[in-house]
C-alpha cells in the first residue's frame, strides 16, 4: 500500500517541474532565432544572434558574468572548505554552524542592499572614519561596490553563497567518517590539513557537485545583485538580456531570447567544465597520495580560517546594523557617523504597505514548503523501499532532471510558461503561484534532505516494521521523528526559497500577487533608503523566524532525549 | 501546431475587438459607461518605487470606491517593460477579452510599442468629460508623446520637464548649460555624473546635450536616417568624451537612474543630480531624504519637457472602470492634489482658463517648494527630438562607453 503511494511520486515530481521548464525553454529558443509570431516574426533567421555577437557590450557583460560566477563559485568553495578544515574541532565552528541558520535566511538582494550601504564611498565605514581620520569632509573618488571589474559583485556572492557550500558541505560530512579517517591519518604523521586535502575533501568534492552547480548557475543568472553591486557600464550579461526583455523597442525580446540562450549555453558549458575540473582534480590528489609528503606550506594560507568565519558573520551583521539605522533615519548625510534625525514613521509606513504582502508570503511559503516537503520525502522513502529488495539502488536514473529549474537562467524559459499559463487561463492563480515556486523548492529540499535521509541507519525501520507489522507505523513512530532536526531545517529552507523568488511571482501571478520581495524590488527602484531599509529588513525577519523556530521545535521535542541533543 | 494557430486567432479577435471597441465608443454616453463600470476592480500596473505616489494611489483608490463603486488596485511595477511583456504574452495566447492589466502608467517608446503593436485600446479619451479641461494650447507633448501622435489612446496624467538639483550649501553658482557644466565639471572634478544608459533617464541626458549642442537642432527633429548622423551628433560626442575624463568614476561607472543619483546628492557623493519633476527636490526635502539646502535649476536655454499618460489595453478585464479611473486622474480635484508637493508635486496636465474659479483656487492653494522654480524659469521648454534618434544614440553610447 505504501509502496503503491510511494512509487507515484518521482515521476509526478518529475513531470510537474520539467515539463514546463522544457515548454517555456521552446518558447524562448523559437524567438532567439527570429520566430515570434506575435510580432509578425515568422522566418527563421540567425540575425538576432548576428545582432548579439556583434553588440559592443556583449563580450564585456560575458567576460563580467564569468569572473564573478566563476570567481565567487571557487572562492566560496575554498573558504568553506578551509573554515570547515582548520575549525573542524574548535569552537568557531560550532558558533558557525549555530549561525549558519541567519545567515542563510538573508535574501540575496538585502545583503546586497545592506553591503552596498555599508561599502560605499558615501557608506557606514567611511562615515565613522571621516572626517577625524581620513580627512574627507566629501565622501572619497573611488568606490569598493559597482567596480568595473565586476570583483565587488564576485566579493558580495562569494560572501552569501559561503554558508550555503559550509551547510551543505557539513550536510556531506556527516556521511563521511571524518573523525576516524583524521584519527588514522594523525597517526600516519599527515599535518591536519593534509588529511583534509588528501582524506576528506577527495570525497567532499563529488557530493558538493550539485549544491556547487546550483551556487554556479545562480552566479551567472543573477540580476538582482548585479544590477545593485555590479558594474554598470557594462552590466554583466544577465542584466544586459533582462533590459532586452523590458526593452522599450519592443523587437528586442527577439535578441534577447538570444541572449538568454546564451546564458544557458554559457551555463551548460560552465557546469561541464566545473565536472572537468573536479576529475581532474581527484585525479592528479589520487596521483599525490603515494608522494609521502605529510605538511604543506600552504597550510600558512589556511590560517586566517577563523578570521574568515568572521568576516562572514561580520559582513552579515553590519549589513543588518546598517539597515536598521537607516530603517529608523529620518536625514542621514555626510560624513555623520549616526543619523542626523531619527523617526518611525517609516516602520509605521512599511507596516502598513506590508502587511497583505507579509500573509501572502508566509502563507504560500509555508504551503510550498510543506508540498514541497511531502513530495521530497515520498520521493525518498521511494527510494528507500526500493533498495530493501534491490541493494545497492541510487534512485530513477533520470531524477536528475528536477535539477534543472535551478540550473537553466530563469529568464531563459519564464516568457515561454507566461504564454503557455495565459494559454490555458492558468495565470495570475495562487495555485499556479505555488506551483511556480515549487519549481525551485523541490529541489533545493531535495539536494538538502536527500544527504541526511539516505544516511539514515535503515535497521532502525526494519526493527519497528518487524515489531508492529506494517509500513507507517514506523515511518511516523521511529523515522521521522528521528530525522526531525533535518526535516523541520530543510523546511525552513524551503520557505527562504519561496520567499525570495521574484521572476516568478511576476510571471506568473499576471501581476496579482505582492509579496514581501516584489515590494521590496518595487520600493528599491526609488531609492529611498530609510523605506527600502524597513522592507529589506521586514524581507529578512520573517525566514529568520522560520529558521529560529526550525532550531526551537526539534529542541523541544527532544528535550527530554539525551541522544537526540544536538553535538557539537 | 499550438504556435501556429495563434496568428489567425488573434487575427480575427482582434478585429471583433476594434468593431466592439467602436460601437461602444458610438452610442454610449458617459453616463451609461459609470453605470458599467460599478462594481468593476481596475487593476493599475504602475511604478511602485515612490512611496509619495504610492500613497496618492491610496487615496485615489478611496476616492474612487466611494463616488464610483470600483475597486483600484495598484500592480506596483519595476519596469513598465514588464507589463508590456505581459501584455505581449496575452496576445500570442490569444487572450483577447479578459487581460490580466487594465489601466498602465505609461509614455514615449513603451507607448509607441503598444501603439505600433495594436496592443491599446482604440482612441478613447475624448469621451472623458475632462478631456475638455486639458491645456492643448500651451501644452503640445498632450498631443504628441516623443513624436508619436497620441491619436486619443492614452490619456494625459502629468507633465515632467527635466530639472538639476544641487546643493546650496556645497555648491554657489550651479551651470546654466551643458558647456557650463563642462567648465563646473572641471572646477569639480568627479562629481558629476549621469544615469547609464539604456535607462531612459540617461536617454534624456544625452537629447539635452544633443539638442543643445548642435549648430542645428532641426535636424534632431527628422528622421535621423535622413541626415548625416556623424557630423550631426559629432559635438555630443566630443563633449562626453571630455566630460567622462572629469565625471565621477571617470566615467568607467555610472548610477543606474535619477532615484540613485538623488542619495548620490544627499551623501554628497555628486554636486548635481537630476529628475523630471520640477518639485521632486522639494518633496524629497519635505520627506527627508534631501537636505534642506537643496535647490533645482534648468538651463536658460530650456530643457526637455513630455508628457506621462494612463493607457487601457486592448484586452481590459473592465475598459469602463479604466476610463472611469483616468477621467478621476485628470479631474481638476484629483489634479491639484497631485500638484501639491507635500502630497506628490507632480505638474497638471489641466488649464487653468478652462476651470472653474472654485477649482483655479484649490491649484492657487498650493505653496510653492522650498526648492521650486517658479512658471517663468519653467517656460522654455525643449521638444523631445523624433525618435529615431533614440535607438542610434543609445547603441552609440554603449559601443563608445559600455564595451
Amino acid at each position: 500500500m505504501v509502496r503503491r503511494i510511494l512509487r507515484g511520486f518521482p515521476p509526478v515530481t518529475a513531470a510537474v517541474f520539467i515539463l514546463p521548464v522544457v515548454v517555456g525553454l521552446v518558447g524562448t529558443w523559437l524567438p532567439a532565432f527570429g520566430y515570434l509570431p506575435v510580432l509578425g516574426q515568422t522566418s527563421l533567421t540567425l540575425a538576432h544572434w548576428q545582432f548579439l555577437f556583434e553588440h559592443p557590450s556583449v563580450p564585456t557583460a560575458t567576460r563580467h558574468t564569468l569572473v564573478s560566477a566563476w570567481g565567487s563559485t571557487l572562492l566560496s568553495l575554498l573558504l568553506a572548505l578551509t573554515i570547515l578544515a582548520l575549525t573542524w574541532r574548535s569552537r568557531t565552528l560550532r558558533w558557525l554552524r549555530r549561525s549558519l541558520s541567519g545567515l542563510l535566511a538573508i535574501p540575496h538582494a538585502a545583503f546586497a542592499i545592506g553591503i552596498v550601504a555599508l561599502l560605499a564611498p558615501s557608506g557606514w565605514i567611511i562615515k565613522l572614519l571621516s572626517p577625524d581620520l581620513t580627512g574627507w569632509e566629501l565622501p572619497p573618488g573611488f568606490s569598493l561596490v559597482r567596480d568595473p571589474m565586476a570583483l565587488s559583485l564576485m566579493a558580495v556572492l562569494t560572501l552569501k553563497e559561503t554558508p550555503f557550500v559550509i551547510f551543505m558541505a557539513l550536510a556531506a560530512l556527516q556521511q563521511l567518517q571524518v573523525e576516524k579517517s583524521l584519527r588514522m591519518a594523525r597517526s600516519l604523521g599527515y599535518s591536519e590539513f593534509m588529511a583534509w586535502r588528501r582524506i576528506i575533501i577527495p570525497q567532499l568534492l563529488p557530493m558538493l557537485r550539485l549544491p556547487l552547480f546550483a551556487v554556479l548557475a545562480y552566479g551567472i543568472s543573477v540580476v538582482d545583485m548585479a544590477m545593485i553591486v555590479g558594474p554598470s557600464a557594462p552590466g554583466t550579461l544577465a542584466v544586459l538580456v533582462d533590459r532586452w526583455f523590458n526593452h522599450p523597442d519592443i523587437f528586442r525580446r527577439l535578441p534577447g531570447s538570444a541572449g538568454a540562450t546564451l546564458l544557458l549555453l554559457i551555463t551548460v558549458v560552465s557546469l561541464m567544465l566545473w565536472w572537468l575540473l573536479e576529475k581532474l582534480w581527484l585525479t592528479w590528489s589520487r596521483r599525490a597520495w603515494s608522494s609521502g609528503q605529510r605538511h604543506t606550506a600552504l597550510s600558512w594560507f589556511a590560517r586566517p580560517a577563523e578570521g574568515f568565519s568572521l568576516l562572514l558573520i561580520g559582513s552579515a551583521l553590519a549589513a543588518f546594523a546598517v539597515l536598521i539605522l537607516w530603517s529608523f533615519a529620518f536625514r542621514w548625510g555626510f560624513p555623520d557617523a549616526l543619523p542626523e534625525s531619527w523617526s518611525t514613521r517609516f516602520w509605521g509606513r512599511g507596516w502598513t504597505r506590508l502587511e497583505q504582502p507579509f500573509w501572502l508570503t508566509l502563507w504560500t511559503g509555508l504551503a510550498a514548503a510543506v508540498i514541497g516537503l511531502v513530495l521530497v520525502v515520498g520521493c525518498l522513502e521511494h527510494e528507500v523501499t526500493l533498495r530493501r529488495r534491490r541493494p545497492g539502488y541510487t534512485g530513477p536514473k533520470l531524477f536528475w532532471l528536477i535539477y534543472v529549474p535551478l540550473i537553466v537562467p530563469q529568464i531563459a524559459f519564464l516568457f515561454g510558461i507566461q504564454v503557455v499559463l495565459v494559454w490555458f487561463n492558468l495565470d495570475g492563480r495562487w495555485l499556479t503561484l505555488l506551483w511556480s515556486h515549487l519549481m525551485f523548492v523541490v529541489p533545493y529540499l531535495f539536494l538538502s534532505l536527500s544527504g541526511p535521509y539516505r544516511s539514515f541507519d535503515d535497521r532502525y525501520a526494519r526493527q519497528a516494521m518487524l515489531l508492529r507489522g506494517n509500513e507507517w507505523c514506523p515511518l511516523w513512530r521511529v523515522k521521522w521523528p528521528m530525522l526531525l532536526r533535518p526535516l523541520c531545517y530543510v523546511t525552513a529552507l524551503g520557505f527562504a526559497v519561496s520567499l525570495a523568488q521574484y521572476l516568478p511571482t511576476q510571471y506568473v501571478g499576471s501581476g496579482r500577487f505582492a509579496t514581501l520581495t516584489t515590494e521590496t524590488v518595487s520600493i528599491a527602484g526609488g531609492g529611498d533608503r530609510r523605506l527600502v531599509g524597513v522592507y529589506a529588513l521586514i524581507q529578512w525577519l520573517l525566514p529568520m523566524v522560520i529558521y529560529t523556530l526550525a532550531l526551537l521545535v526539534p529542541a523541544w521535542f527532544f528535550r527530554h532525549r539525551q541522544g537526540m541533543k544536538l553535538q557539537g | 501546431m499550438l504556435q501556429t494557430r495563434i496568428p489567425a486567432l488573434a487575427a480575427v479577435t482582434f478585429t471583433l475587438a476594434s468593431i466592439t471597441g467602436q460601437v461602444m465608443g458610438d452610442t454610449r454616453s458617459w453616463d451609461e459607461i459609470v453605470t458599467e463600470a460599478r462594481g468593476e476592480q481596475v487593476f493599475f500596473n504602475a511604478w511602485g518605487g515612490s512611496d509619495v505616489i504610492n500613497d496618492y494611489l491610496i487615496w485615489a483608490a478611496d476616492e474612487l470606491s466611494e463616488r464610483y463603486d470600483i475597486d483600484l488596485e495598484h500592480v506596483k511595477v519595476g519596469d513598465t517593460g514588464d507589463v508590456v511583456s505581459r501584455v505581449l504574452a496575452e496576445r500570442a495566447a490569444g487572450r483577447e477579452s479578459g487581460g490580466s492589466v487594465d489601466l498602465v502608467w505609461i509614455n514615449g517608446e513603451n507607448f509607441r510599442a503598444m501603439k505600433d503593436e495594436g496592443l491599446l485600446l482604440d482612441p478613447w479619451t475624448d469621451q472623458l468629460p475632462n478631456f475638455e479641461l486639458l491645456d492643448f494650447d500651451n501644452k503640445p507633448t498632450l498631443t504628441m508623446d516623443f513624436s508619436t501622435p497620441v491619436d486619443n489612446m492614452e490619456a494625459p496624467w502629468g507633465m515632467a520637464q527635466l530639472t538639476f538639483m544641487y546643493d546650496s550649501a556645497r555648491v554657489d553658482t550651479p551651470p546654466d548649460s551643458m558647456a557650463e557644466l563642462l567648465a563646473f565639471a572641471q572646477d569639480n572634478p568627479g562629481r558629476v555624473t549621469y544615469p547609464a544608459l539604456p535607462s531612459f533617464y540617461g536617454t534624456t541626458f544625452l537629447k539635452q546635450a544633443m539638442l543643445e549642442l548642435a549648430d542645428d537642432p532641426d535636424v534632431f527633429y527628422q528622421p535621423a536616417d535622413e541626415t548625416d548622423t556623424d557630423t550631426a551628433l559629432e559635438p555630443l560626442w566630443t563633449f562626453l568624451d571630455d566630460l567622462h575624463a572629469l565625471a565621477w568614476q571617470q566615467g568607467r561607472s555610472f548610477p543606474q537612474d535619477a532615484p540613485q543619483m538623488k542619495q548620490m546628492l544627499n551623501d554628497g557623493e555628486i554636486m548635481l543630480s537630476l529628475s523630471f519633476n520640477p518639485n521632486d527636490a522639494s518633496n524629497a526635502i519635505l520627506t527627508g531624504e534631501l537636505p534642506d539646502t537643496v535647490r533645482t535649476y534648468v538651463h536658460s536655454s530650456g530643457t526637455l519637457g513630455n508628457t506621462h499618460f494612463v493607457a487601457i489595453p486592448f484586452n481590459a478585464q473592465a475598459p469602463e472602470a479604466a476610463m472611469v479611473v483616468a477621467n478621476f486622474l485628470m479631474s481638476p480635484e484629483a489634479q491639484a492634489r497631485k500638484a501639491d508637493i507635500e502630497i506628490w508635486g507632480d505638474p497638471t496636465v489641466l488649464s487653468m482658463e478652462k476651470l472653474s474659479t472654485e477649482d483655479q483656487q484649490r491649484f492657487a492653494d498650493i505653496e510653492r517648494g522650498p526648492a521650486g522654480l517658479n512658471d517663468e524659469d519653467l517656460e522654455a521648454v525643449l521638444l523631445e527630438p523624433h525618435a529615431s534618434w533614440v535607438p542610434m544614440l543609445e547603441d552609440e553610447w554603449q559601443r563608445r562607453y559600455a564595451r
